[in-house]
Formats: structure tokens, C-alpha cells, sequence
């Protein structure tokens, strides 16, 4: 208990880090979480197991490296060992969605159409091809990085935004000559 | 001899990512290979425009996990509720998202949910429990919550591993941790609850199988692992017998 109440009361800068910027990180790392998962309730869910695990391991963070790709990497971590296969137990996960419900999200009718288009595609992606568009096309790594978060190898980062270039283009490109 | 490029290579080349040397090579064939320039064009699309897509999901997430308040209490559980807060991490009340609408007094159910979640087998293996020990704290919790929880010591396909005294918003919550035979980690938690009386109820808490029920003012929860008639059989056996 004493070490406890020590660790409360003196925790130091990397942990004070972690809690100070929790907050602020959580909407990527839930979204993050949604990609992994393809189910709000289930993203719900894993982040906050994940926001759990980083506040209870939080001395483990290294200070100055960056913190969204440590949360990331729990995530898939908490997801792929503790999560998933309950979730396949229970008779999903398995199979990937074939349309996130964008309604069950709050994505309106007022986001744009291109923008629901291209969030259904993608989160229809399967073997972790959204969460790999995501870290690459929306949070911005590089190859490397997302194959660290993902531990996969570079080889299969460039598979799977290959197919998933092609099903965003070969979905869009419809929709676009439609729309003008 | 011509390299070929496939469509990983191509990405590579859309993304910035192929080295020099093959982003050379790339270039000059497709100065050649119309066939090539269709593949690439196939492949091209604007990358801000996922970007802006996936940005409007943000204010669609849930609000973060709080920690609860570390206000200042007197009384024997206050050093057990800084531990309890430390453990559990987060604070309830921001589970809206949950398949089932939780109200304030579901609160202590989600917050043993997110303490059980994680327990792993390791967790509850290293000791044996200490049957004399084990005794005199059974003995003082169930004084402390006026009810005997000995009877809990057994339970269908559960191996008692050990018990300890918790707290939460100041107010005692005895936790009985057990593992199934396939070294599932389990708890039965028992607090006072200002409810009325209710027979045990399923749910499934933090992707967890649970059940629990209310008798007398004492709130019980089962929760473990995800098989659900498991937890609902000791959710009964033992609302027959504490």
C-alpha cells in the first residue's frame, strides 16, 4: 500500500504526461479503436480498456517518443489478446462489416456524401487494412511506423493500402461522376 | 531485363515511400507503359480527402474515462479507495455508449467491470490461499457488511483464490476472487446499495459475462470471463445460499 500511495503522490513526468494528454488523444484512439474493431460498441469498449491499461502503465511510457502510437500499439495489442476472440466467440469480428452503420455513429446526412462513401469503404476493409489506412493516410505515419504500431512486416503495410487504394478508387470513382 | 512493378510498388510511389532508385526506375517505365499509367491511376486518389472523412468520426467518440475525485475522507476506507481509484484508473458515469443504459447505481457494477478486466490467470495463480487468514477476513467483511459471506468460499466450478476489502466513494466493497478450472479469473463483489431487492439480472459488463442481484440493501455481482449461463448458474446457486 505504501508504494501504493507513493506512486499517487510522486508520479513523474512521463506518467504526469500520459494523464495530462489522455483526454485530449482519446477521440484518435477510440477512432483508432473503431477501425480495429468495425463496431462502435466494441470500439467503445477497447478504448476504454486501453485509456485503462495506459493509466495503470503509465511509468512505461517513454517521455519525448510519441504518445498517440504508444496508445495505438496497446490498443492493438488489447484488441488482438484479450478482445478479439471473445469477440469471435460471440459471432463477430470474424467476418469484416460490410458497412460500418454510419447512422448508429451520428454520422449524419449532412457529411458530405464522398466523405460517408469513402468511411464505409474503408471500414469495410478486411485483416486490418482500415486501421492501416488510417494510420498512414489520416494520422500521417510512415510505413515503417504504422508497421511498428501494427507489428507487421513494411511489406504487408504496402499490401494492404495497395487493396485498399484500389477499393477506394474503384468505389469513388462512381459516386464522383454522379455527383458531377 | 525490364523490372515489373506491382501495385504495392505503385503505392509505395503514390506515398512518397519507394526508395530513390526504384522511384527512377518507376518513372522511366512509365514514360513507356501506358498499361502501367492505368494501373498507377487505378490506384491514385486524393489522401486528404480520407483524411477529411475520418476527421468527422471525432467528435463522434465517447467522453474520455475520468479518474475519479481523490477529495479527502475520513474514515478506514479512505486508504483502500486511493487504491481502489489507482487500480481501477477511471471513473464511471461515462459509459453512454455501453449496449445498456447504465444510471448512478449501476456506477460500482462498472467499476469492479473495470477492475476485474484486468485480471489474468497470473494474477490470482502465484499463491495458495491462506485457509486461517482467509477465514478471519471472510469473517470481518461479513461483520462489516452484515451479511455472511462464507458460503461464497464455494461456488459451482470455481476455485477460491483469494479476498480482499475495496472501496469506492468511501463505502466498503468486499471482493471474492476465484479462477474456473480453465484458469478464467472470476470475482463474486458485495457492497451495500440503496436499491430494492431484484433477482439476479445477465448482463455483460466491459465485454464480460456478469450477473448480479440485490437482497436486502447488499448488492452482489458475478463477473468473468464471456460464457454467460456460467456466470447466471452462480449468480443463482449463490443468491440461494448468501
Amino acid at each position: 500500500m505504501g508504494q501504493i500511495i507513493q506512486k499517487f503522490f510522486f508520479i513523474g513526468s512521463a506518467e504526469g504526461e500520459v494523464r495530462r494528454r489522455l483526454a485530449d488523444l482519446y477521440p484518435k484512439l477510440w477512432r483508432f479503436a473503431l477501425t480495429l474493431t468495425g463496431e462502435k460498441s466494441r470500439a467503445d469498449d477497447l478504448a476504454q480498456a486501453t485509456a485503462l491499461r495506459a493509466l495503470e502503465h503509465a511509468e512505461k511510457y517513454r517521455e519525448g517518443s510519441s504518445l498517440d502510437a504508444w496508445l495505438f500499439t496497446m490498443a492493438r495489442r488489447i484488441w488482438l489478446n484479450d478482445m478479439r476472440g471473445e469477440a469471435v466467440r460471440r459471432g463477430a469480428g470474424l467476418v469484416p462489416v460490410e458497412d460500418l452503420d454510419l447512422a448508429a455513429l451520428g454520422v449524419d446526412t449532412e457529411t458530405n456524401i464522398f466523405a460517408r462513401q469513402v468511411l464505409g469503404k474503408v471500414m469495410a476493409l478486411p485483416d486490418q487494412q482500415s486501421a492501416t489506412v488510417l494510420l498512414v493516410y489520416v494520422e500521417g505515419y510512415s510505413y515503417r511506423e504504422a508497421a511498428e504500431i501494427l507489428d507487421v512486416p513494411v511489406g504487408t503495410i504496402m499490401s494492404r493500402l495497395a487493396a485498399a487504394r484500389k477499393a477506394i478508387k474503384a468505389a469513388s470513382e462512381p459516386e464522383r461522376s454522379g455527383l458531377s | 531485363m525490364t523490372r515489373t512493378f506491382s501495385d504495392a510498388d505503385l503505392t509505395a510511389y503514390l506515398d512518397g515511400e519507394l526508395d530513390l532508385a526504384s522511384e527512377r526506375e518507376l518513372e522511366v517505365a512509365l514514360a513507356r507503359d501506358p498499361d502501367l499509367v492505368g494501373r498507377l491511376e487505378a490506384l491514385d486518389f486524393p489522401r486528404d480527402e480520407v483524411k477529411t472523412a475520418f476527421d468527422t468520426l471525432l467528435d463522434k467518440a465517447p467522453p474520455p474515462p475520468v479518474r475519479p475525485k481523490a477529495t479527502p475522507r475520513t474514515g478506514q476506507f479512505r486508504p483502500l479507495l486511493i487504491a481502489a481509484s489507482l487500480t481501477i484508473g477511471i471513473a464511471i458515469g461515462s459509459f453512454v455508449s455501453s449496449p445498456v443504459n447504465h444510471d448512478l447505481t449501476d456506477d460500482w457494477k462498472l467499476a469492479v467491470a473495470n477492475y476485474q478486466v484486468l485480471y489474468v490467470t497470473e494474477t490470482l495463480a502465484p499463491d495458495d490461499p491462506d485457509p486461517e487468514g482467509t477465514e478471519a477476513r471472510i469473517e470481518a467483511f461479513s461483520e462489516t457488511l452484515g451479511r455472511d459471506l462464507r458460503p461464497a468460499l464455494n461456488s459451482v466450478g470455481l476455485t477460491f483464490r483469494r479476498t480482499q476489502m475495496l472501496g469506492l466513494n468511501g463505502a466498503p466493497l468486499v471482493q471474492m476472487a476465484y479462477l474456473s478450472e480453465g484458469g478464467v479469473p472470476f470475482a463474486i463483489c458485495i457492497t451495500r446499495v440503496d436499491e430494492t431487492d431484484y433477482a439476479p439480472r445477465a448482463e455483460t459488463l466491459i465485454g464480460q459475462a456478469a450477473a448480479h442481484w440485490v437482497d436486502d440493501g447488499i448488492g452482489f455481482l458475478v463477473i468473468g470471463g464471456a460464457d454467460e449461463a456460467f456466470v447466471e448458474n452462480i449468480a443463482r446457486d449463490l443468491s440461494a445460499r448468501l
